[in-house]
């Protein structure tokens, strides 16, 4: 049906070219390429799409977003959450939900001569081929506490940059830690979980200032800091809501960045917008999700809390699972699944797992407070 | 209708150059535009106008579906044949018989089309694809900020 409608389009064609009565259907002019009926453009994308599945092919895709509107609303249709298909393709799939049944492997790389640390996609680090960088991170002190900026770039860390996605913050005795997005996961304009800016103004940008939700908070069981037990944490997700692990519950998936406008508001706007998203954690009807740290299994042979995926013995090594009310209406799977995997590879590598209903993001930023909760020695 | 098939015998296709093509039924059976038009009439002999579609692109279209609806071909060389048919292929007439495919209404054809343009701009940067496309961004200067700081991820 769509092909007839295309063809009776096509029979026009030619006159339009030749500049009769036909009125053109774009706004102007564009090369012959351009009159591609966004039936075979879909057709040609998806292909693209189905055969770059893995890094770094997968840029082909970016690039059919950036060409013009239509190819960019045409990919945008074709590309699927993490959720569904598993993958990550644009910057806006590391504040979606992973999928159910699956953990996207991922590891992180530290370098303390810069205090850095990255997120690559990926099992294991490989000597021959580039992993995709997801994000980056640097991790600065200050007289209060521990600030981690992420970024999208491993050369930029400015919160004022187009780049800087969140944070993360610690208090004084870095147990507990909260963790900022810079745009709300809710794309619509009801934001029951952003919280305002309570910082430091003068460090904060405009941007951050335009929506600085806060989306978790960490807390790290004391008692085990000074002990070789593993770590014992737990993280209130005030983004996604309890129910999200129901058989039928969903994850806030926001869609798009926020767009570039926000940042060149003037500043009493994004004052007022902030001020205006305070309903507070409180006051939410929606009980936040909450995750729970469990070690992993004592194995005898390796003589360490580790699995397949981890093999060094560390104290920092941790599995996050759902807090569970008997009450919910769960699969029974997802009772003992495994929410985030993190653990020690090797002296400056660790493995993060992650899968629904956290993103790429959030499970960076839990798994970042854990190297600052416990230093590793 | 199989007998309606059988009773014509040569089909002539007049492209939109004034190009003639005599065709066998069987040849015409991927183009559903052209087969709309036999099952209508009853004739022994067809000539059928083409306004859409020119002389040198009808010919190799007519060429592709010779080669495919042949059964005496195998496989292999089939494919061999669609490696090399890529391979003579410009940018210009991939577009044109994308379109010439798309207006004939030819399902199979169409697909190889789509795959073979799909695989032109696989791993490509966007300045390639809008070159190979001649398509001219049409984002706001904020859009395409936003795009550019996509495209650098992307290529980290």
């Amino acid at each position: 049906m769509a092909l007839k409608s295309m063809c009776k389009h096509w029979l026009c064609l030619p006159k339009s070219h030749v500049g009769e009565d036909v009125t053109p259907i774009e706004p102007f002019q564009q090369g012959q390429w351009a009159s591609l009926p966004p039936e075979l453009l879909l057709d040609i994308i998806q292909r693209v799409e189905k055969s770059e599945t893995s890094w770094p092919a997968r840029t082909a895709v970016v690039s059919c977003a950036s060409v013009c509107k239509s190819w960019r609303a045409i990919t945008k249709e074709i590309i699927k959450t993490p959720q569904q298909c598993g993958k990550i393709t644009f910057p806006i799939s590391l504040k979606q939900p992973a999928p159910r049944d699956y953990q996207i492997p991922c590891f992180i790389k530290t370098k303390r001569e810069t205090s850095t640390f990255l997120l690559y996609l990926g099992l294991v680090p490989t000597r021959n081929q580039r992993c995709k960088l997801l994000l980056a991170a640097r991790k600065t002190r200050r007289a209060t506490g521990t600030d981690i900026v992420i970024s999208l770039a491993a050369d930029d860390f400015s919160q004022s940059s187009k780049n800087y996605v969140g944070k993360l913050t610690s208090n004084f005795w870095e147990n507990k830690f909260t963790i900022y997005d810079t745009h709300s996961p809710y794309d619509t304009a009801i934001q029951p979980n952003c919280q305002g800016a309570r910082f430091n103004s003068k460090q904060v940008s405009l941007r951050a200032q335009a929506c600085c939700c806060l989306i978790s908070t960490i807390l790290y069981d004391r008692n085990t800091r000074t002990t070789r037990r593993p770590i014992r944490m737990s993280c209130f997700m005030s983004s996604i809501p309890g129910s999200a692990i129901d058989k039928d519950g969903t994850a806030p998936t926001p869609t798009s960045l926020p767009p570039a406008l926000k940042r060149k508001s003037p500043m009493t706007d994004s004052y007022s917008n902030s001020v205006s998203e305070l309903p507070g954690l409180s006051e939410c009807s929606v009980t936040p999700l909450v995750l729970l740290s469990r070690p992993h299994k004592w194995c005898q042979p390796q003589q360490c809390w580790a699995n397949d995926r981890i093999t060094v013995n560390s104290v920092n090594n941790f599995q996050l699972v759902a807090s569970m009310d008997l009450s919910r209406n769960v699969f029974p799977e997802e009772k003992d699944r495994v929410i985030l995997q993190f653990g020690m590879i090797s002296t400056n590598t660790f493995i993060m797992d992650y899968s629904y209903p956290l993103s790429a993001f959030q499970a960076f930023a839990i798994c970042l407070s854990s190297f600052v909760a416990k230093p590793i020695r | 209708m199989a007998a309606e098939k059988s009773s014509i015998k040569i089909i002539t296709l007049i492209a939109a150059d004034g190009s003639v093509f005599e065709v066998e039924p069987n040849i015409v059976k991927e183009m559903k535009t052209v087969q709309s038009y036999i099952d209508e009439l009853d004739q022994n002999t067809v000539s059928i106008p083409l306004p859409n579609v020119f002389g040198n692109d009808l010919a190799m279209i007519i060429e592709y579906c010779k080669k495919h609806a042949s059964e005496e071909e195998t496989k292999e060389a089939k494919e061999e044949f669609d490696f090399e048919f890529v391979k003579r292929m410009k940018s210009d007439d991939k577009l044109r018989l994308l379109q010439a495919a798309s207006y004939l209404n030819m399902e199979s054809f169409l697909q190889f089309m789509a795959k073979a343009i799909a695989a032109e701009i696989e791993n490509q940067s966007v300045e390639f694809v809008r070159d190979y496309f001649q398509i001219e961004s049409d984002f706001t200067p904020e859009e395409e900020a936003e795009l550019r700081k996509e495209n650098e991820w992307a290529f980290k």
